[in-house]
């Protein structure tokens, strides 16, 4: 694996803020033996300080 | 399940969230690095660069706030999104526009402009609800590109991950990710 790598996004999207989780897209990711389905998720809130 | 197997995530790592301050400058917290990226305005991002906000001219935001006087102090408002969308630069006219206003919108809008930070969140998930990548709660201002390293992960490498949040109404952000 050295000197190869794989990118994925950028993903670009508008919140709603405090919605919960939005899914972004659905990828395969990999652990080296395995290859899974995955969602890639986000979600943006207020900071507590200023809710 | 989900919230249990982030949850898990994040203490098994031993991470809780980040913070920054108003400048974008680190409060000791590693795991995420304020990357200037491009010349423009007040954005700094890649995507923010190559798309910045447009210049509010003055008899724009004088517009707007006629229009936002006859309007509600909702997201109803398309004048109220608008004038947040320009934020920092609503926040500069705004000094030097009285009695443009009247009292208690011209107060909503400055609460409004001067929240100024949100939690971010991200992560990726497999179909067995299994959460392999994780970025936690992380407190950025708008308009600046972060980079958040390393990400938490279980059974996966570790990615590098870069964002920015723009304001773009009352209720709306954009982000890039």
């Amino acid at each position: 694996m050295e000197g190869r790598y794989s990118v994925a996004g950028p993903w670009f999207t508008v919140h709603k803020i405090g919605d919960d989780w939005k899914t972004l897209d659905e990828i395969w990711i990999s652990n080296g033996e395995r290859n899974d389905k995955a969602r890639v998720q986000a979600r943006v809130n207020w900071a507590e300080e200023q809710e | 399940m989900k919230r249990l197997a982030t949850a898990a995530l994040v203490l098994m790592l031993g991470v809780t969230g980040t913070s920054w301050g108003d400048d974008g400058a680190s409060q000791h917290q590693p795991k995420v690095i304020f990357e200037p990226h491009g010349g423009s305005l007040c954005a700094s991002g890649c995507a923010l660069s190559r798309h910045p906000t447009p210049a509010l001219k003055w008899e724009s935001f004088e517009r707007l706030l006629a229009d936002y006087s006859g309007q509600p102090m909702s997201e109803e408002s398309p004048a109220l999104e608008e004038l947040l969308f320009y934020g920092p630069q609503t926040a500069g006219m705004l000094e030097h526009a009285d009695g443009l206003l009247d009292r208690e919108r011209q107060a909503f809008l400055v609460r409004e402009l001067s929240r100024d930070l949100v939690r971010v969140e991200f992560r990726i998930i497999d179909e067995s609800d299994t959460v392999r990548v994780v970025l936690p709660p992380t407190t950025v201002p708008f308009d600046k590109r972060f980079v958040f390293e390393p990400l938490l992960t279980a059974d996966f490498q570790p990615p590098e991950a870069s964002g920015t949040v723009k304001r773009v109404g009352l209720h709306h952000v954009w982000q890039r990710i």
